[in-house]
């Protein structure tokens, strides 16, 4: 077959379960019984309580990703590039709060503080410490990419306290703009945290009007401001596209020495682990408080947490097929409109899940399409559709890294697109897959906003069930079922960890 | 007979090779010498079908293989194999299997491969290295594992581009003298690229000098 072919045939694909949806949507929110009208859209000029929450959450966004993207980059550079005592597993423990459903950690704040907790600076406070990660991941990744020369060239000069100043922070300036728009991004479509601790955003409100009055035509205009995230999300590629992923290695780099700072700062790190990431954990802990509740929380979690994780790993491998297979097509420039393809996969990332969701089952939800909306393909078909954007961009790190000799060698060796494809480029890029693997694993089985306007009867994940409990189940039983989940997802976190080490021990 | 005919070559609107004429004829041994960035890799590729000229024509054995913006014939039909300048070895496969790959995607049975992959490593001195991997092995070591990747396909045109230029000058010696060796001995036809005037004089039948993109004989 023909290269071309087969992958416009992965696009059509694609485009079916991502673009189509939305486009019909859009549509639909355009026409009145079949006369174009744009009367639906008289809600964003009159609807108060929906403009209110369009503010709130743009608010929200900003001092979120404000915060995160300044604490995460400092924490960044100490944790991936100075001699910071035990700086891998204070990166492992911080990265928790990003992978564990958030509405977990509001759930165990709220707990700890109550009343007060609840409202606009609760909301912040945890979806700071969600997203700090990114900014901190992020960051180390763009550290790994400066040529050590450059700051060896500025240390002959000077300390380190001016060259990171000087040289440093200047080289690492895409990464800040990249974490704070990406964190922005999410910050505004987050919805579980927001709506737990009461406070109207607009992923919430729009999520109203579809589920209380089923007008997804005010849904859908209510989303047009989204339009200006999608502006930023396409200059956001801009950044990711001009980056090239050159990795120095680890031994090469430059360290900061932090001298007499290393106790203060090893204690301060030491201390945000403490504050953001083991005292909500042992606050579930606390609160589950019986070996009964647990074992109760057990036999109540077992078939959900079942279906979560058969979904989850289903999920996990559409995704890290795909990821490949788009972030080839964009690598390769297979088409000319390649770009088309990269931005659509990221605004399906950067769009509120609730809108993904309300799509999908306007597309879906007919009866001749009920092989699919009335069975778990449609969650496959959400999470493939909103996380794509992840397993993409890690292949794509590496995709780029493959020089391109590598594959005209095997052309002149007589090799076609297929065996270089095959022979070459797929075995290189087995971790890759493993890693897009088990972050596909992790976002699909944390993923509750579409889980929960999609999922069939009787087929409820574990998040969702927790959810629902949240609303009026015991809050011992919630908290062993938030300590299952937290589980389950860190394992293959876990396993990945350890199967690194040993490779790196072998190597 | 491989012939370039008024061969433009530009990236991003730099013209890299300007009006470039040459003439190849079979079993000789053609040393293209230049300092670097004159464009010698880009004479290789555009031989062996990677570059695509912007104005002018390649001839292979009196075929049209590229013209103006196009590729008419594609690398693995124009019977070229290349040794690149950064080797190219493949580091997921060891020795053996990368040598092998080209007889595998032929479809060659794998006892006749493993014989023929034995034969051309004793050719080149590694009888003991198949099992080796990539990474193990010294800039020498590599360098003959990726002229016997080549070979191994009994190519019509070898293209190799300044394949001793990272090794230590007693290796670099030796090492010409055995390829003159093999090519007089398999007959092939052989573009070599350097940027040393010894290791041109030693090893050409012809030699050809580049300057800025252009062919100053
Ligand atoms: N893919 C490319 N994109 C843009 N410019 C390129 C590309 N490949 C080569 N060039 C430019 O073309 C010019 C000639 O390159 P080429 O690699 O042919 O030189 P060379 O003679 O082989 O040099 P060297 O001895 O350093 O290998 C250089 O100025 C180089 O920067
Ligand atoms: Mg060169």
């Amino acid at each position: 077959m023909k290269e071309r072919t087969l992958f416009g045939g992965v696009v059509a694909f694609l485009f079916v379960v991502g673009a189509l949806p939305l486009l019909m949507m859009l549509f639909g929110s355009l026409y009145d019984n079949g006369r174009f009208t744009l009367t639906a859209y008289k809600v964003l000029f009159t609807n108060t309580a929906l403009l209110e929450s369009l503010k709130n959450s743009f608010l929200l966004a900003l001092t979120v990703a404000t915060a995160s993207t300044s604490v995460g980059i400092g924490l960044g550079i100490l944790l991936g590039k100075s001699d910071l005592r035990f700086a891998k597993f204070f990166t492992l423990m911080l990265v928790i709060p990003l992978v564990i459903p958030p509405y977990i950690l509001a759930f165990s704040w709220a707990d700890l503080f109550g009343e007060w907790f609840f409202g606009f600076w609760g909301v912040v406070f945890v979806l700071f410490t969600v997203y700090l990660p990114i900014a901190i991941l992020v960051t180390m990744l763009y550290l790994r990419q400066i040529d050590p020369h450059l700051e060896e060239a500025a240390l002959q000069m000077s300390s380190w306290k001016k060259v990171l100043w000087l040289v440093t922070l200047p080289l690492i300036r895409p990464a800040i703009v990249f974490a704070f728009l990406l964190v922005f991004i999410l910050a505004f479509g987050e919805f579980s945290v927001a709506n737990f601790l009461r406070y109207p955003v607009f992923s919430t409100q729009s999520f109203v009007y579809f589920s209380a009055f089923y007008d997804f035509r005010a849904a859908t205009a209510a989303a047009l401001p989204i339009v200006a995230v999608v502006a930023m999300v396409f200059w956001m590629q801009r950044f990711l596209a001009e980056t090239k992923m050159h990795f120095i290695p680890a031994s090469l780099m430059q360290k900061i020495r932090l001298l007499k700072w290393r106790l203060p700062l090893f204690l301060f790190v030491l201390l945000i682990v403490m504050l953001f990431v083991i005292t909500p954990l042992s606050m579930l802990v606390f609160k589950t408080n019986s070996m009964e509740s647990f074992l109760e929380a057990g036999e109540k979690a077992l078939d959900p947490l079942g279906r979560s994780l058969l979904f989850a790993m289903l999920g996990a491998t559409l995704l890290s097929v795909f990821g490949f297979l788009s972030a080839y097509i964009i690598h390769k420039r297979l088409f000319r409109w390649y770009r088309w393809l990269d931005g659509s996969i990221l605004l399906l990332f950067a769009l509120p899940a609730s809108l993904f969701g309300i799509a999908l089952i306007l597309f879906w939800n007919r009866p001749y399409t009920n092989f699919i909306y009335a069975t778990p393909l449609i969650l496959l078909i959400g999470y493939l559709g909103k996380y794509l954007a992840l397993t993409t961009k890690i292949t794509e790190t590496k995709l780029v890294q493959i020089p391109q000799n590598l594959m005209d060698a095997a052309a002149l060796s007589g090799a076609s697109w297929y065996h270089t494809l095959w022979y070459i480029i797929l075995p290189l890029s087995k971790e890759v897959l493993l890693v897009g693997w088990v972050v596909g694993f992790i976002f699909s089985l944390r993923e509750n906003t579409m889980t929960m306007l999609l999922y069939p009867p009787g087929s409820d994940t574990l998040p969702v069930y927790i959810f629902t409990q949240m609303a009026n189940g015991k809050a011992s039983l919630i908290a062993a079922l938030c300590l299952i989940m937290i589980t389950a997802t860190l394992l293959p976190l876990l396993f990945l960890w350890l199967y690194n080490t040993a490779r790196r021990r072998d190597a | 007979m491989i012939i370039l005919e008024s061969i433009d070559v530009s990236f991003d609107e730099q013209p890299i090779l300007q009006d470039v004429h040459l003439k190849i004829a079979d079993k000789e041994r053609l040393v293209l010498l230049g300092s670097s960035g004159s464009g010698k890799t880009t004479v290789l590729k555009l031989i062996a079908g990677f570059v695509t000229p912007d104005r002018g024509k390649v001839f292979i054995d009196g075929q049209l293989a590229s013209e103006e913006g196009k590729i008419l014939m594609p690398p693995h039909q124009r019977d070229v194999s290349m040794v690149f300048q950064d080797l190219a070895l493949w580091p997921h496969m060891n020795v053996a299997k990368n040598i092998a790959f080209g007889l595998k995607i032929q479809g060659m049975p794998k006892k006749e491969r493993e014989k023929k992959v034995h034969d051309i490593l004793s050719m080149v001195g590694l009888e003991d290295a198949g099992k080796k991997r990539i990474e193990q092995l010294s800039g020498g070591e590599k360098q003959r594992v990726a002229l016997a990747r080549s070979l191994v396909l009994s190519p019509k045109v070898l293209l190799m581009d300044e394949p001793l230029s990272s090794l230590d000058p007693a290796l670099n010696v030796r090492l010409r003298t055995q390829i003159v060796k093999l090519q007089e001995e398999l007959g092939f036809t052989l573009v070599y690229v350097t940027h040393n005037e010894a290791e041109a004089k030693e090893i050409a039948t012809r030699v050809v000098s580049m300057q800025k993109g252009k062919i100053v004989e």
